[in-house]
């Protein structure tokens, strides 16, 4: 029977809502499920999962910047031996207007009082990033700042739509999809206990010195340096000291110090190079880094994580949540239990050396064995605990 | 704009919205305006003297026309008037309005001729001077072609006969007509609207009606299916065969069998599209296919395929031939010379002949198109010609010709005919579509198939059998719209139901589409015409 009258108008509106809500469940299902997912070495997806799973108010440090950040930094790390809440909010190649957003993002949730912004972005320039943004882009919300960021950019492969809704982006991966997509989907993807980090044992001989090639110049963009105004200018608002420096990744030029430098100054700011300060860290080219391009492993990560945490000790007042923040306590296992998988994992790798710099735990026996004792023994503290 | 895009979805939604708000006797203005805007903004507002030219001068020429014929009428009313003389007065205004039909034909079919012949013309006149002299001093480079300008002149230059034909009364009011020729769903497409039927709809009492408007949606969502899902997944391995070389038989098979997929997918998508948002409007358009692959004969292809091409072409072109004084004289002198079957083999022959012509070089210029052409007209004088023989042979052998597998021997030499048709104009040449048909019968290499070489030419194992299944559900679709409508049948249904399947065909074109990074999407391959 037809409802006419202003009954069936009702019920027709009633309809038209009920509709457009199903569709947006699903299309939301859907766009979790195809969206592309970052688990590697470039993990933004396990690392806004965990950002955006924790308490309010409870992370003090922020290190944002580029992969260099989350590989290079342990912020578990630096909680289990001091105390001090931290997260690496970093994405592959970010430069500053991604990272801008992932500062606003972090903001909703967080009060950090310190922001390590890592300057390796001002050797980008316009060169196509479209999936780089995404990996940010993706993960959080704010759709005003993503129009905008969209139509400031010079990717033409960047839409307004694909960054809004990743689903138009990413739906040819219908044919793609694994056990991780669906967990994802569903809410049901593993937790991880990193805080950001990416642990990998790997290690690559990496030859260290400043390169003095003559594109590795500071390149940075007026668009990007608007944003790095405004993200200077985010943290005046919010009260967080911000901190610009360089993790000692090989693959930087005396040029781009400089540059880095003479950016910072015009903040009023100093900055931190911490390649004069390779010694003093204690890294070792044959031991700490894990890929060509220099990014360090988790030994190299501990020891510059060590070294940050000092510095956080002795400049600021940090409290230490040590035996007050559950969460974080509980997490250490998961910790450790993530240490001693990507450990594993590489034992069990293949390995098949692409030449002859590749001095691989795996074919060093006596270091293997060092560092099995090492994540035995936590693991027992941790039990004793 | 695309019409595929998310701004025309946007721009239709806007037009809706302004469309139901506005009082119903100004909502033909809407769509006047929302038909500018669209013509605007899909990137012709260079083109838009152009359709306005054709159509003011076929507005004035069969207003005129009209006119005479008023007068004509009044004068032939008058009392006492004798046989001779009502003959003389209807010769006298017939010439009168001959001379402004002359006028528009010649303006208007003389813009569409210039801007499709051409380029065709000046290559083959540089042919010429190059063998002479070694020049090629013409250039064709200031040629535009019209956004949608074959489709706006058949349909305008129709209605200017039909009106010298005085099958119908013609328009007063020129945004009135223009609306016509200009209505955003069918300008750049077609369907070739005939006057009488899209001027009727559009002058109609244009009011909110919520089932159509769920029936012009749901064609939509088909229409867009068949485009971004089945012909844009087909063309990423036709345009991968096409293009390259030295392939074997059995991937040219397959590739010319998705060609002819492809293209239906692609152009009945697009009808599907604009039909269903003129549905939303309550304007209907005409049909332009009728599930063309179930026909048994290539006549009956023709007439379910691209029907309102080849209804303009029989009404404007094939029966105007027939009856021409030039035909009448031929079938006499052919009737004393000839058998009478031989007279009737004339009679339809050349008529036959030179509407496919015509046809091909509406699909475009060049020796393929004219070859299209030939083919068709040689395909259908045998099928009409010799139809006694055939019965006969089919007697001869003792077939039956009243079962399944009789009917699906004759659609698929139907599809076969069709498919040989497109290898005349798909792979670019006349001479590389037989080079492609020689390569089929003597270098077939199925071991390309079994092996699985046929997933490395831009669809993947995944997607190739995507687009197969998309091919089932097509068929699927095809014979449940042969015994029924679909949206009536679904409207009939639970909500549930109806709104899973509505759920499933969305989020289909949504994953399953071809648009995007990664993807080359396609333009609607009828949009060149």
């Amino acid at each position: 029977m037809k409802i006419t009258g202003k009954k069936g108008q009702i019920r027709r509106i009633f309809k038209i809502v009920l509709f457009v809500l199903i569709f947006a469940l699903l299309f939301y299902f859907f766009q979790r499920l195809l969206m592309r997912k970052w688990l590697d070495d470039q993990n933004a997806t396990y690392m806004w999962e965990e950002f955006h799973s924790l308490e309010e108010d409870t992370v003090d440090v922020l290190f944002m910047g580029t992969s260099h950040v989350h590989e290079g930094i342990d912020p578990m790390y630096i909680y289990e031996n001091s105390g001090i809440t931290s997260f690496t909010l970093s994405g592959s190649q970010a430069r500053f207007d991604t990272t801008y957003l992932a500062l606003k993002e972090a903001l909703k949730t967080q009060s950090p009082q310190i922001l390590f912004l890592d300057m390796s972005a001002i050797q980008y320039g316009q060169q196509l990033r479209e999936a780089k943004i995404h990996q940010i882009t993706d993960h959080i919300s704010l759709p005003l700042d993503k129009i905008e960021l969209v139509r400031n950019s010079e990717d033409e492969d960047l839409t307004m739509l694909d960054v809004l809704f990743p689903l138009f982006r990413f739906h040819s991966r219908w044919n793609q999809l694994n056990a991780h997509d669906f967990m994802y989907a569903t809410g049901d993807l593993e937790t991880t206990y990193t805080r950001g980090h990416y642990v990998d044992y790997t290690t690559v001989l990496s030859e260290f010195h400043f390169y003095d090639e003559d594109g590795m110049t500071c390149r940075i963009t007026d668009r990007d340096r608007s944003y790095l105004d405004r993200l200077v200018t985010l943290c005046e608002e919010n009260d967080i000291e911000l901190i610009m420096y360089k993790l000692p990744a090989p693959y930087w030029s005396l040029s781009l110090s400089e540059s880095a430098t003479e950016i910072a100054a015009e903040y009023g700011l100093e900055f931190w190079e911490m390649y004069y300060e390779f010694d003093e860290i204690g890294l070792d080219v044959t031991t700490d880094f894990r890929d060509a391009t220099d990014h360090l492993n988790q030994y190299g990560a501990e020891k510059i994580s060590a070294y940050l945490m000092e510095y956080l000790q002795e400049n600021y007042d940090l409290e230490d949540q040590r035996g007050t923040n559950a969460r974080w306590d509980s997490d250490l296992a998961g910790y450790h239990q993530e240490l001693e998988d990507a450990y594993q994992t590489l034992l069990e790798a293949e390995t098949e050396p692409e030449d002859g710099t590749d001095i691989d735990n795996q074919d060093d026996e006596e270091e293997d064995d060092e560092a099995v004792d090492h994540l035995v023994q936590d693991a027992d503290e941790e039990e004793g605990e | 704009m695309t019409i595929t895009s998310v701004s025309f979805l946007v721009f239709l939604a806007a037009t809706v919205l302004v469309f139901y708000i506005c009082p119903v006797r100004f909502r033909w203005i809407v769509l006047l305006v929302a038909s500018l805007c669209f013509y605007i903004l899909a990137g012709a507002v260079q083109f838009l003297p152009f359709i306005v030219f054709t159509s003011l001068v076929v507005w004035l020429c069969a207003f005129r026309i009209g006119k005479l014929y008023e007068e004509q009428d009044e004068k032939l009313r008058a009392p006492g008037l004798e046989r001779s003389q009502k003959k003389a007065i209807r010769e006298e205004y017939k010439k009168k309005a001959k001379r402004f039909l002359l006028l528009a034909l010649v303006l208007c079919v003389g813009i569409l001729c210039v801007t499709k012949f051409t380029k065709y013309v000046v290559n083959y006149l540089n042919l010429l001077t190059q063998a002479l002299n070694g020049s090629a001093p013409f250039s064709a480079e200031w040629v535009i072609v019209p956004l949608g300008i074959s489709y706006y002149t058949f349909s305008t230059v129709g209605y200017l006969l039909d009106v010298y034909w005085k099958r119908y009364s013609y328009e007063k009011s020129f945004p009135r007509f223009f609306l016509y020729a200009i209505y955003f769903p069918h300008i750049i497409q077609g369907p070739i609207s005939r006057y009488n039927l899209l001027g009727q709809e559009l002058k109609k009492e244009l009011r909110f009606d919520s089932q159509r408007v769920a029936f012009g949606l749901e064609l939509m969502l088909w229409g867009f299916f068949k485009k971004m899902v089945i012909a844009d997944r087909l063309n990423i391995y036709v345009s991968n065969i096409y293009d390259g070389n030295d392939y074997t038989g059995s991937l040219f098979l397959i590739a010319a069998i998705f060609d002819a997929f492809q293209i239906y997918t692609d152009f009945s998508g697009y009808m599907d599209i604009v039909s269903g948002a003129s549905q939303i409007f309550g304007v209907t358009l005409e049909k332009n296919f009728n599930h063309p692959f179930f026909s048994e004969t290539v006549p009956e292809f023709w007439r379910r395929w691209h029907m309102t091409l080849g209804g303009w072409f029989k009404d404007y072109v094939y029966y105007p031939c027939s009856i021409s004084g030039f035909m009448k004289s031929l079938n006499k002198k052919a009737k004393s010379a000839l058998s009478d079957r031989g007279a009737r083999f004339v009679a339809v022959v050349i008529p036959v002949f030179v509407t496919w012509v015509l046809t091909g070089l509406w699909h475009g210029t060049g020796t393929p198109y004219v070859c299209w052409g030939l083919y068709y007209g040689t395909l259908i004088t045998i099928s009409t010609a010799f139809a006694p023989e055939f019965q006969k042979i089919n007697k001869l052998l003792k077939i039956n010709t009243d079962c399944f597998s009789w009917h699906l021997f004759r659609k698929l030499r139907t599809f076969a005919c069709f498919v040989g048709g497109r290898l005349l104009t798909s792979p670019g040449s006349v001479r590389r579509g037989l080079l492609i048909v020689k390569t089929i019968i003597f270098g077939f290499a199925p071991w390309y198939i079994t092996e699985g070489d046929i997933y490395n030419h831009g669809l993947n194992l995944a997607n190739f059998w995507l687009a197969l299944i998309c091919l089932l559900v097509l068929w699927a679709v095809s014979m449940m719209q042969e015994r029924f409508s679909i949206g009536e049948k679904l409207a009939g249904q639970n909500i549930v139901f109806r709104w899973i399947i509505i759920y499933l065909a969305i989020f289909a074109i949504l994953i399953f589409g071809v648009y995007g990074i990664g993807y080359d999407a396609t333009a609607f391959l009828y949009e060149q015409f």
